[in-house]
């Protein structure tokens, strides 16, 4: 029996089945952030699992020693060179380190990161002594659809998997939304007094030749939503939420701050006479880094992860008006300094030699999706021509690598249309000034 | 876990694939006829030049498991002009090193003798020491996993990424030497990453020692490339004290830990 349905009654039938698909997770401890419940230092330890402990089960995902273990037994080169990624994704305080080399006490550690100490320490000269206590960091590069931002999102994934108290900040961009794979458990972070507008265009042979773009609320994708006035403000709101969680940062077109934490120069849209001598939102990212090395009350482990750092951190930045060559330099060297204070960054291009050298001096590991001619600085020469896709390289310089895959989360949760975010008010503005 | 797909028997087992990638290889340094082989000139056709010959000799010498060494030693490579100039594959590059050159013809047909007396005896004892372990492994419980890699595409000398690893270090630490260094302590660098792919064969002195000597700074030390004296030292240094190295590194690796790689050293699928 047909129902003379009305457009309206369409969108909200497809918008219950996005909130169906990114139903967000609230079981867990960090959710109770959502729920007003304010953290303290009292708070029963077994409480509530964490959402590091949630995530991969949903996916299906082994715990990461597992497999470490299963290959080991078999000889496989991903245990026996831990180098290119057990170490990547073992993110170890100095006085960790320690306790790991002195046969120390495990039984404190959450349940899956002990897992991974235990494994690590069974043979130390093969899989401690390379270990490096502080951040990692990785520069992955492949072309368009060589799914290197899904390898992102599953190295997230096992970061919160083995560090249950770390922090995943995605530097997200208002081009994709690869980063609604991890809905249910992300804290969108807006700038505030900015008009986002969040649309869903549905694939027209799932939904008909009548499917026209829909509106959704930013938290029918993700779990919680919080607004910042600036970066030391953002900074200021993390350290105030429990550790462990996952926030999709979008850039603040107003660029609040960003001058007086970055020392350089910054001009938005509304400041600028032409849209071409308006800076580039990614700049954006510049100041973050800056906020969060430096805020007093922030010092939680974070992976920041961004997958077009050739956009902000091009090789061929100039020093124009934006101070853009200035601010590259900047970044790295804080990122520097951030490593040694719990601070990781993975990081994907299009291309290697896009991204400026200095910063690719930084990136201590680097991974090659498949079709990809290894950089110069890779142990292996040649090109990556015997993987498909979901698969990489991942290897230091003069050192280990190893072929690794994973598997394809999106399809996981899955909505057939294309989700984006804008900034009307900025795109009116910036159309006006073109 | 998710379902664990490496039952015994479920599905055809990929019979020897890291047989099939050792015949591969092996062919692929004989033809040169592989895109993905990171040896420029195969041996049938004749090398432009010695530093050529010794990077494949390197190369050849891993793909047949140390064999090569008992019928063709690295020496001959520095004393013996006239097997140089009938590795060579131009006529004029020959006269450098004997007066009265073979010609293309005559080089072309020992080269055909000195692969099937010499080259292909090596591959064959280096492919049953290979099929020996790995008559080991199907015995056990473990049998290889249904996403063997397909050793067209298999990059992986023997499948064994020691190997692979070996055989990667060893010529990137050929490359190095060519090209010449930039100071002494680029020298040192370059002589601490010889440690690994020798498998401890050569030991950090060999830097020291190498400084030691005068006339090896200099012609270590960059030089342009047309130098022809610098360059000869370079090989010099790598026949006699690389080559060997790598070569007792690759024999002291123990070929049936091979054996016992099931998950074939392609890609290792995280669940």
């Amino acid at each position: 029996m047909s129902q003379a349905t009305t457009p309206e009654d369409r969108d909200e039938a497809f918008r219950e089945k996005v909130r169906e698909v990114f139903k967000p997770h609230l079981k867990s401890r960090q959710a109770l952030d959502i729920e007003g419940v304010n953290p303290h230092p009292q708070e029963p330890k077994n409480s509530r699992h964490f959402d590091g402990s949630a995530i991969y089960q949903h996916f299906g995902m082994a715990p990461f020693a597992d497999q470490l273990r299963t290959a080991a037994k078999n000889d496989h080169p991903i245990a026996q060179y831990p180098e290119a990624l057990a170490h990547l994704v073992s993110h170890v305080e100095s006085w960790e380190k320690h306790l790991l080399s002195s046969g120390g006490d495990l039984e404190e550690l959450p349940r899956t990161r002990r897992m991974l100490f235990e494994w690590l320490r069974e043979k130390p000269e093969k899989r401690l002594s390379e270990l490096i206590s502080g951040g990692t960091d990785l520069l992955a590069h492949g072309g368009q659809g060589s799914t290197k931002t899904t390898m992102l999102l599953w190295l997230a994934i096992v970061v919160l998997q083995t560090n249950p108290l770390e922090n995943i900040i995605w530097q997200a961009s208002l081009d994709d939304s690869e980063w609604k794979t991890l809905g249910p458990w992300a804290t969108a972070c807006l700038p505030a007094d900015v008009d986002v507008k969040v649309s869903a265009n549905p694939y027209r042979s799932k939904y008909g030749r009548q499917a026209e773009t829909v509106t959704l609320a930013i938290d029918d994708i993700a779990r919680d939503v919080l607004t910042y006035e600036n970066p030391h403000d953002l900074a200021r709101q993390l350290a105030n939420r429990r550790a462990g969680q996952i926030y999709v940062v979008f850039p603040d077109p107003r660029f609040r701050k960003c001058r007086a934490i970055t020392n350089r120069q910054y001009t938005s849209i509304w400041e600028a006479e032409r849209t071409t001598e308006a800076t580039d939102l990614k700049h954006f990212w510049f100041a973050l880094l800056e906020a969060i090395f430096h805020s007093t009350e922030y010092n939680d482990w974070t992976t920041i992860i961004d997958d077009e750092a050739q956009k902000w951190l091009h090789q061929r930045a100039s020093q124009d008006e934006h101070e853009w060559w200035d601010k590259i330099q900047d970044w790295a060297l804080t990122y520097g300094d951030a490593r040694k204070n719990r601070t990781s960054a993975f990081l994907a291009c299009h291309n290697w030699h896009k991204v400026h050298s200095d910063v690719r001096d930084k990136m201590r590991w680097g991974a090659t999706m498949r079709k990809e001619e290894f950089p110069p600085s890779a142990p292996i020469d040649g090109t990556n021509s015997s993987q498909s896709l979901g698969q990489a390289v991942v290897w230091k310089p003069s050192s280990a690598f190893n072929h690794v895959g994973w598997s394809d989360l999106k399809s996981e949760l899955f909505v057939a249309a294309d989700i984006d975010v804008k900034y009307p008010g900025w795109e009116e503005v910036r159309n006006a000034k073109a | 876990m998710s379902s664990d797909n490496r039952q015994p028997g479920g599905g055809e087992i990929p019979t020897w694939p890291a047989l099939r990638a050792l015949m591969y290889q092996q062919r692929s340094m004989l033809t040169g006829e592989s895109d993905a082989d990171f040896l420029e000139h195969g041996f049938r056709d004749g090398f432009p030049n010695r530093a050529y010959a010794i990077e494949w000799y390197q190369s050849a010498v891993v793909r047949t498991l140390g064999y090569l060494t008992e019928d063709w030693e690295p020496q001959s490579l520095l004393q013996d002009r006239s097997l140089i100039a009938h590795l060579l594959k131009d006529r004029d590059a020959r006269k450098l090193w004997v007066r009265d050159p073979p010609t293309d013809a005559t080089a072309h047909e020992w080269r055909l003798r000195m692969e099937s007396q010499v080259i292909m005896p090596a591959c064959t004892k280096g492919y049953r020491n290979l099929r020996g372990g790995a008559d080991e492994y199907l015995n056990t419980d473990e049998t290889p996993s249904q996403h063997a890699a397909d050793p067209e595409n298999q990059r992986y000398v023997a499948m064994r990424p020691g190997y692979q690893h070996l055989d990667r270090m060893q010529h990137r630490a050929l490359q190095q030497l060519w090209a010449g260094f930039a100071n002494r302590n680029a020298v040192m660098e370059w002589a601490h990453g010889l440690v690994e792919p020798s498998n401890g064969e050569l030991d950090e002195d060999f830097g020291t020692r190498l400084l030691s000597d005068r006339t090896a700074v200099k012609m270590l030390l960059k030089r342009p490339p047309d130098d022809r004296a610098a360059m000869e030292y370079r090989e010099m240094v790598a026949i006699q004290k690389l080559l060997p190295a790598f070569a007792a590194g690759v024999q002291s690796t123990n070929p049936t830990e091979l054996a016992k790689t099931t998950q074939t050293s392609g890609t290792f699928e995280f669940e």
